[in-house]
């Protein structure tokens, strides 16, 4: 099981950047299906990103905007996000479900109403995966349908 | 003084800042009070004879709200609840108080296709459940797509009834294409067959109940008070939201002409006029994401008397536009920062009724 751990931690950090972090890695022999599952994940993230970004187009831009900036006083900012980067659970409830009343983000106070999108759980991973990765976000952790189907209101 | 001078030039600095979002400036002599408390999204909502009013909520349901008591009707058709689909409009027949029909538009996953579009049905309310069911019209086909559903209804003064459907997200495959449903203003007769002189009847292949294209999105529709003409209002993308007279057989242009471009700031299209097709009364740029529509027909609003109210999704505010020979001369915010305004309507009072979104229904109330 340990094992499994500290290869998993590993397999997070190579995500960061894969030349140059494999680079640095210490002289561990991998065996040949971790070093697969190291690109597989990578790829995963690449794919999941591409598909929530269909997903945020057709669902999300309106309000939140192309650059993730928002609007004024109605629509917070997903772009360098305190409340997305720390919320991560908030925030996929709030796709799943719809959010409702006040919150803060970045300082600035928000009280409105977003609706439920309709997004099924592996729609919501991929629009998750798409906005922590994009405009300046940083967040590789991938996000997967799975996780997002033991989220309850 | 040079410091004065430098306060004043900071001012004058910021201000043009604040332009760049919209320009309207805010009308502080209105207040509001709030009549319906608690609500989620109301989409829709009209005044029963009795004066109490039907509110829908667009996660699905239909609320009867009298002397103070909310009723959630039961028997509510099943809403395909996605992006900005769900339960939309309602609105009561001119003959309502003799025949007891009420109309509403709303997203329905009927069909074989995976996904939804925009229906039509007709019922009654008997012991606060909806009865008589009549789906008068669905479009085809289904999509998952989360955009543009439309949808309001108006009857005018002969008894035609209108409603609306955006383009489902599919912008150069339905609004310019009279054989697909989208992207149109629709005319029925009020049992939903289509009147003999809609403007494609004859139209080989054409989508007969269709009475003028070229729309992207209208969630606002009324009939003038005073020319009855239609007027509708639409979203733009980023830019180019429109006021329109409906007239039939017209095309009104999206996308092959706009004032808007892409979310992403590229464009779709050069052209912003083009012969056979119609120029809008008005447009905005930047878009407030308009939302519900109003005339002021009463007295009860001093110097506001003719004036069209429309709803800022994206800016929080009622859009008082004042209209001079049929054009746009004035707009200034009211009800400023109350939160998203979805619908408006003139109540049988002549008081000013505005659904605002994780609000409720206000009253608007002009100070001095």
């Amino acid at each position: 099981m340990r094992i499994h751990h500290i290869l998993f931690m590993c397999l997070i950090l190579a995500c960061n950047s894969r030349e140059r972090n494999i680079a640095k890695l210490p002289p561990i022999n991998y065996p040949v299906e971790d070093i697969k599952l190291t690109l597989s994940q990578e790829e995963s993230l690449k794919a999941s990103m591409a598909r929530g970004k269909e997903i945020y187009n057709d669902f999300c831009i309106n309000c939140h905007m192309a650059d993730g900036k928002g609007v004024g006083r109605t629509y917070p900012p997903l772009a360098n996000s305190g409340y997305l980067k720390e919320k991560q659970e908030e925030s996929m409830r709030g796709i799943k479900y719809g959010m409702q009343g006040r919150i803060v983000v970045n300082g600035k106070v928000y009280n409105n109403a977003m609706m439920p999108m309709g997004l099924d759980d592996r729609e919501v991973a991929d629009v998750m995966n798409y906005i922590n990765n994009s405009w300046g976000n940083k967040n590789e952790t991938l996000i997967t349908a799975q996780q997002v189907s033991k989220i309850e209101k | 003084m040079s410091f004065l001078k430098a306060k004043v030039f900071a001012l004058f600095f910021f201000s043009l800042l604040s332009c760049a979002q919209d320009k309207n400036p805010v009308n502080n002599n209105n207040t509001h009070e709030v009549v319906v408390p608690e609500l989620n999204i109301p989409w829709g909502f009209t005044f029963l004879p009795d004066g109490s009013m039907l509110i829908t909520e667009k996660a699905g349901e239909i609320i009867h709200f009298k002397d103070g008591n909310k009723t959630v009707l039961s028997g509510v058709p099943k809403v395909y609840n996605r992006g900005q689909g769900g339960l939309l409009d309602i609105e009561l027949h001119p003959n309502y108080a003799e025949n007891g029909w009420i109309y509403i538009t709303y997203a329905s996953s009927k069909g074989e296709e995976k996904g939804g579009h925009t229906a039509l049905m007709r019922f009654k309310i008997t012991n606060n459940a909806l009865t008589e069911k009549q789906l008068l019209y669905k479009a085809t086909p289904n999509t998952t797509k989360g955009q543009h559903f439309g949808s309001r209804i108006v009857f005018d003064d002969h008894g035609y009834l209108f409603f609306t459907i955006g383009e489902r997200g599919a912008r150069d495959v339905n609004p310019q294409d009279i054989t697909r449903d989208g992207g149109k203003v629709y005319r029925l007769n009020d049992d939903g067959s289509v009147p003999d002189d809609n403007p494609f009847v004859n139209e080989p292949n054409a989508v007969k109940a269709i009475y003028s294209y070229g729309h992207r999105n209208p969630q606002g529709m009324k009939i003038h008070p005073t020319t009855r003409e239609i007027w509708t209002h639409e979203h733009g993308p980023k830019g180019g939201d429109e006021i329109n007279i409906i007239k039939p057989g017209n095309n009104y242009g999206w996308p092959v002409i706009s004032y808007g471009v892409n979310y992403s700031g590229t464009k779709f299209t050069d052209i912003t006029k083009k012969e056979g097709m119609e120029q809008p009364l008005h447009y905005w740029v930047p878009s407030i994401a308009p939302s519900g529509m109003a005339f002021i027909s009463s007295h009860i609003y001093d110097g506001w008397k003719g004036n069209l109210l429309v709803g800022s999704l994206k800016f929080q505010y009622l859009d008082n536009v004042y209209l001079k020979d049929g054009k746009v001369v004035k707009e200034e915010r009211l009800l400023d920062g109350l939160g998203r305004v979805r619908s408006i309507e003139q109540g049988p009072d002549g008081y000013i009724y505005v659904g605002i979104e994780n609000l409720g229904i206000v009253k608007l109330i002009q100070t001095q």
